[in-house]
């Protein structure tokens, strides 16, 4: 443990001091750095003792990612002010289930976090790999996205095993 | 001038914010069970949130203001995601038991 576990600490210090440190910069627009390196560097003990694993982020796909979230974003509250406030509030809710086919517990978290703001979907949480979801319209075709924003989180969360 | 111009064209995405803050509260009202209100109001106010907060950063003094109004859209959406699941979730839990 002692062999490995040293520099992989090293990269988790440094991962956390510069997450913090740029939360500090943010919020107190640059300045403060008395008070706030203190504050900086008692997170970072902090996440070092709860052994909080860093995100691993392939930033090439990020920006990608974002482009894409975004949209579908814009397109799930178009559906839903439209239904709101069409004359007739046109909705046909029912459960239904989505089985993962990623088994990282990252991708589960936000996948079913991030599902909320699709076009007419809802999480509810999961159950033996299997998601429970909330529709909005029965009728609407839900899976496609799901699994597309699934396949696009499972390739930002995992740099080393590669995409699809 | 770009002030000018940025002034103006941060009317657009504040109006736009404002009209989805309207219709997630109008489907809050509207729509006939719990879940389908909590679409109504994570999807439409997480945009009108974002939309806002696109005007207001047109209208940002420096830099650092646009970062924090992006740091706080970022904690809104993830809290407003993480809450709407809670939610369905105990919402359901408590129709099991009834």
């Amino acid at each position: 443990m002692t062999g490995h576990g040293l520099p992989h600490r090293g990269v988790a210090a440094l991962y956390w001091l510069l997450l913090y440190g740029a939360l500090w910069a943010v919020i107190a627009e640059g300045g403060g750095w008395l008070l706030g390196v203190p504050f900086v560097v008692a997170a970072v003990v902090l996440s070092l003792r709860l052994s909080l694993r860093p995100w691993r982020l392939r930033l090439r796909a990020l920006p990608g990612f974002v482009g894409y979230f975004l949209r579908l974003m814009l397109g799930g509250a178009w559906d839903v002010a439209r239904r709101a406030l069409h004359r007739r509030c046109p909705v046909a809710p029912a459960w239904v289930e989505y089985p993962l086919s990623a088994d990282s517990a990252h991708v589960h978290l936000l996948l079913s976090a991030l599902v909320g703001l699709l076009p007419g979907t809802l999480a509810s949480g999961i159950e033996d790999g299997r998601m429970q979801l909330h529709v909005l319209d029965r009728q609407q075709p839900w899976q496609a996205d799901v699994a597309e924003l699934e396949r696009r989180l499972a390739n930002l969360l995992s740099p080393l095993e590669g995409g699809r | 001038m770009t002030e000018w111009l940025l002034d103006g064209l941060s009317w657009l995405p504040l109006a736009g914010g404002l009209l989805f803050f309207a219709a997630g509260s109008i489907g809050l009202l509207r729509f006939p069970d719990v879940y389908s209100r909590l679409h109504a109001l994570t999807k439409a106010d997480t945009l009108g949130f974002g939309l806002v907060a696109a005007g207001l950063a047109c209208r940002a003094g420096s830099l650092w203001e646009v970062a924090q109004l992006l740091l706080i859209w970022l904690l809104v959406l993830a809290s407003g995601a993480t809450a709407c699941q809670l939610l369905a979730r105990q919402a359901r839990e408590e129709e099991g038991d009834g």
